[in-house]
């Protein structure tokens, strides 16, 4: 079932012969793994090697749903490990002998729980349904007034009849918990019959183990352990023991989730019932029942299980919209941020606790903080125009994150209503400048500079009138630097220096004035250290990317010898811009970068224009691991050969990650390069990323030992800073070391 | 079918490093612990974890019937303090000082200082000094308490990158404990402990917190910081550590918005002090949880429901 490509892969031939079809024995594997072939139709496959597949695609924990709740499915004990999969539930008790005064309030409490935190919906989505009367009638008449209500009964009952009774009412969609060791005969037949899932419980966890497999040699699917024991610590043990049994010690009997009855627990007792609650909402468990859930328990406990259960490497999103504070309306000013969770209670809170009244805009940047959401073109003026003038009235006062303030220019354009002012770059400045109603002040003289003319809008013309009307004369500078003509089809690992980039506060106003000097100062710095490549990232450059780009492509091409060049920016037309005036003597242009989301059509501007494309093996978001690395890898190479592209024009990049953060995954990191490499593929990639957040003394060590083992993994090439000595030193040992390169003393000595 | 099956217990290579506070018959002790929180099927000797009762500079909000009627009939700091050192199931007592803040009230430290040491004079519980998280003003607030309060092993709370070159020196001379605050970070919280060696500071001496946060706001990130650092303590013996891991709940708590909302304001939640109580023991027990080894609470019934939780796990041994 959840069995990966890379585990079929192992127990392959590895020969890559094509006999079944496809280019490599990885291709076909990550095929079988979606299911798209069968691991048999490998002429080659050996028997043992299908056998060993069939044990290992169980997983060690089964996965379904209930009444449409997932449940299991769990591969690790820590969320930090990788992620889990299945929110934990929460259920409130009733029982066959509460009044119907009593039953009527319970559900009245029940239901008016129901909220929404962060988009997800808040509720108590399980009933425990006790049976105490030992009267059928009287418990499937309490069957009956949950029935309606779409929450998943759990019937605890061992009583055949009364089991029986209620299940007759309620169908399939339930729990049945009254196995024991002693009945379990009769409740299997039960639940097959009526097609609920099962819950099971036993005095000790020896027999609950024989107890989960008996049930399963009856062909019960859907089992829960109800692992309930005398006291609140045995359950504690008996929650770890299950789960670890089944995760680390590969105990299949263990492998089904948990169902925890707290109420059984702590009767009567509200605040213990929350504290156990936390406790298993971390600690193992899946189904928890309390007696009740009132609001001031429901908060910080669905708050708790919403953290718990993100995906590490998944940011928690707001809902983008406008959110008055402190009385807002639509008269007040408007701070715009972006989604991502913790930068929204970050500016609410400081905005709250300036007190005035404030529209707080949240845009939609893929849960992306400020900063991150602009480089990657995912906040951009058009998108903060769009929210704007869907969450906004006609005008007002818009206050943008300072770390964006590049971008007022062309905003306050596209909004001609809105006086549009950038605002502090942290959230803690927030309160003085909301108190000293600086935006005022500011928008009033921007209004001023307003009056110059309107700026022409150039995103109509040809590249041809463009370069002639728009990109200056090219200045040619004096410098002893040439770049030396290059063998495009050197095996030497190809350094793509990375200084040009318009998050440096330096490039970027270089570019805004189309001033040379920065920029050719860098150039002459990264070529001189040996960069083969040049990166030019001009930013998204919404309004005046191509003539950017035709600009930074002549100047630097036309300075150094025709230095190759790539050309790493969102905006689709500056590309092709910088496509139309590059010159190819010392190879071809690389784009940086495709992707297998949203940016996906990159490979195909690659494909029309003959030019070399750095793939990023993710989709929307991170990548989780090697099987979503390989897979994305695989699609975009399929679409890459399909349009005509030959494989080695499709370089690889694995998404490096920060050590400080996701050490665990660094090793997946190498390993998915050495995975790529032996199927011939090129790979690339920002190596540096590694090291992000560590002092920047520190860097180059781990910079340069991370270059140097994904080098010996197979990696091509890397996106890097040429001036970083240590890592050329690197680039040169290794390059020397794989025999590349003639060694000399010389070479060495920088 | 599998063989039965039988419990195994799991033993880890590290050790929590102890760290005793306070003077005489009511010193506590933090750490020691040989597994992961609560799992006393894994070490059945595992210490368990302590709780301290917080104490403001502030009068208890009158908005809280019951927070109010604990302390009803204090008529100063030091009153309160010593209400709050009665409540049994409070180990520690932590006093936070936030009067020295530059941007708040701006007490000088001297006098702040004096303030302090009249109001604690007649505790016995060990004491926790918490400051205002400046750490320029914790720093001279800490080093003019330091020596008046030599021999009562007192935890200064809010030592941090910034500022630990003060407070190390007069921290040593005067035989107190120190918390090494940090970010939400695993290895800014490395880091700090490396500093603190080097600056010849005792690891039985040092406690650390690691920057929680209430359940619901960035909870993910605290949960997985402190399920990786107290998984780098025991399974593989990262000394730097092993400190005792000590969270400020009330702080955490009080400031969000589920604990400020007025019934008014939020018709539904119910009682304001219902959900505070309710915040701060499920903040508390998830701190627990990830392995903190003490949580200070502001409100006192939050703390013995705390305590009864705590007991209820180590029942039967």
């Amino acid at each position: 079932m959840a069995l990966k490509g890379i585990d079929i892969f192992k127990l392959s031939p590895k020969t890559n012969c094509g006999d079944c079809g496809f280019s490599t024995c990885m291709a076909f594997c990550m095929k079988a793994a979606q299911g798209a072939v069968m691991p048999e139709q490998c002429p080659h496959f050996s028997a043992s090697g299908l056998e060993k597949l069939q044990a290992m695609s169980r997983p060690a924990m089964a996965k379904f749903t209930v009444a449409g709740l997932p449940m299991g499915g769990e591969t690790v004990l820590y969320r930090h490990e990788k992620t889990l999969v299945s929110p934990n539930g929460f259920g409130i008790t009733l029982d066959d002998t509460m009044t119907d005064a009593a039953l009527g309030q319970a559900l009245q409490q029940l239901q008016a729980v129901d909220y929404s935190r962060i988009g997800q919906r808040m509720y108590v989505e399980f009933v425990q349904l006790r049976c105490l009367s030992a009267d059928p009638l009287r418990y499937a008449a309490l069957a009956r007034a949950v029935k309606g209500l779409c929450r998943c009964p759990v019937l605890s009952c061992r009583q055949e009849a009364c089991a029986q009774a209620a299940l007759q009412v309620l169908g399939s969609e339930c729990i049945l918990n009254g196995a024991t060791p002693e009945n379990y005969r009769h409740m299997a037949e039960l639940a097959l019959r009526y097609g609920a899932a099962l819950g099971a419980w036993a005095p000790s966890l020896s027999q609950l183990h024989t107890l989960s497999q008996q049930l399963e040699a009856l062909g019960v699917k859907r089992i829960l352990l109800d692992i309930t024991g005398e006291n609140e610590a045995q359950t504690l043990e008996n929650a770890v023991q299950v789960r670890r049994g089944a995760l680390k010690d590969g105990i299949r009997a263990f492998g089904y989730p948990s169902l925890v009855d707290i109420a059984a627990l702590a009767p009567a007792d509200p605040s213990r019932q929350s504290a156990l609650a936390a406790l298993f909402v971390q600690r193992y468990g899946s189904v928890l029942l309390l007696e009740k859930l009132s609001y001031a328990q429901a908060l910080p406990l669905f708050g708790l299980r919403q953290n718990i259960y993100t995906d590490p490497q998944k940011p928690m999103k707001v809902e983008a919209k406008a959110y008055p504070l402190c009385g807002g309306g639509a008269d007040s000013p408007w701070v715009l941020t972006v989604d991502f969770a913790l930068t929204y209670f970050l500016v609410s809170a400081e905005l709250e606790r300036a007190g005035e009244p404030v529209n707080l805009l949240v845009a939609d940047a893929s849960g992306m903080s400020v900063l991150t959401a602009w480089a990657a073109g995912k906040l951009t003026a058009a998108s903060i125009a769009q929210t704007v003038q869907i969450y906004g009235p006609e005008k007002g006062i818009l206050i943008l994150p300072g770390k964006v303030g590049v971008l007022q220019q062309q905003v306050q354009r596209l909004l001609p209503g809105w006086q549009v002012v950038t605002g502090p770059d942290e959230a803690a400045q927030l309160p003085r400048y909301m108190k000293s109603r600086q935006y005022l002040t500011d928008a009033a003289q921007l209004a001023a500079e307003q009056k110059e003319a309107a700026v022409e809008d150039s995103r109509s013309l040809s590249f041809d009138r463009l370069l002639h009307s728009h990109v200056p004369a090219i200045e040619k500078i004096s410098t002893d630097v040439h770049y030396p003509p290059r063998n495009p089809n050197s095996k030497r690992f190809v350094v793509i220096g990375e200084r040009i980039h318009c998050i440096a506060p330096a490039i970027r106003e270089a570019m805004d004035r189309r001033n040379p000097a920065p920029i050719l100062q860098r150039a002459e710095q990264q070529i001189a250290a040996g960069a083969t490549y040049l990166d030019v990232n001009i930013g998204p450059a919404e309004e005046d990317g191509a003539q950017r780009m035709m600009w930074a492509v002549k100047l630097l091409q036309e300075n150094f010898g025709n230095v190759p060049l790539a050309l790493d920016t969102v905006n689709r037309r500056a590309i092709e811009a910088g496509l139309y005036v590059y010159n190819r003597a010392n190879g071809k242009p690389i784009l940086n970068s495709a992707d297998n989301g949203a940016r996906r059509s990159i490979i195909d501007l690659a494909a029309a224009n003959d030019a070399i494309v750095i793939a990023l093996c993710a989709g929307e978001g991170l990548v989780r691991d090697n099987e979503e690395r390989l897979y994305h890898c695989h699609q975009m190479l399929e679409r890459g050969l399909s349009l005509g592209m030959a494989a080695e024009d499709l370089w690889f990049d694995p998404s490096f990650l920060v050590i400080k953060g996701m050490q665990e995954q660094q090793v997946q990191i190498l390993e998915a390069i050495r995975l790529m490499s032996a199927e011939g593929l090129k790979t690339t990639g920002g190596v540096s990323n590694c090291s992000n957040g560590v002092p920047r003394p520190l860097r180059p060590i781990l910079d340069s030992a991370m270059l140097a083992m994904c080098m010996s993994q197979g990696m091509t090439s890397a996106i890097l800073n040429p001036n970083d000595s240590r890592m050329m030193q690197t680039v040169k040992a290794c390059d020397i070391i794989h025999n590349r390169v003639l060694y000399n003393d010389e070479l060495l000595k920088d | 079918m599998e063989m039965s099956f039988s419990p195994k217990s799991k033993s880890c290579p590290g050790v929590i490093t102890q760290v005793t506070l306070g003077f005489g018959g009511a010193a506590v002790t933090l750490g020691g612990q040989r597994a992961p929180a609560f799992y006393t099927f894994d070490d059945p000797d595992l210490p368990m974890p302590r709780l301290a009762l917080e104490v403001t500079q502030q009068p208890a909000d009158g908005q809280l019937p019951r927070l109010a009627a604990f302390y009803a009939g204090c008529e100063d700091l030091k009153q309160r303090l010593l209400r709050a050192q009665e409540l049994p199931q409070a180990q520690m007592i932590c006093l936070t000082v936030t009067a020295c803040d530059p941007n708040g009230e701006n007490v000088p430290a001297q006098v702040c200082a004096r303030q302090v040491l009249q109001a604690v004079e007649t505790l016995q519980k060990p004491l926790i000094i918490k400051g205002c998280g400046n750490p320029q003003a914790d720093a001279a607030l800490f080093c003019a308490l330091a020596p008046a309060l030599k021999g009562k092993n007192v935890l200064f709370y809010g030592v941090k990158a910034d500022n630990y070159r003060q407070i190390v020196p007069a921290a040593l001379e005067n035989g107190h404990c120190l918390c090494a605050e940090t970010a939400d970070d695993v290895n800014l919280a490395m880091q700090l402990n490396v500093l603190l060696r080097e600056a010849g500071f005792p690891a039985e001496k040092t406690v650390m917190d690691i920057g929680t946060s209430a359940v619901g706001y960035g909870y993910d990130y605290v949960a997985s910081t402190m399920d990786r650092i107290r998984l780098a303590a025991l399974e593989q013996g990262e000394d730097l550590l092993q400190s005792p891991m000590i969270c400020c709940v009330g702080g955490d708590v009080w400031g969000i918005k589920e604990a400020t909302a007025t019934q008014e304001e939020e018709p539904l939640w119910g009682s304001r002090e219902e959900r505070i109580c309710q915040l701060e023991l499920v903040s508390a027990v998830s701190d627990l949880t990830c392995g903190a080894d003490c949580v200070i609470l502001r409100h006192p019934d939050a703390l013995q429901e705390a305590d009864g939780f705590v007991k209820s796990l180590y029942q039967g041994r």
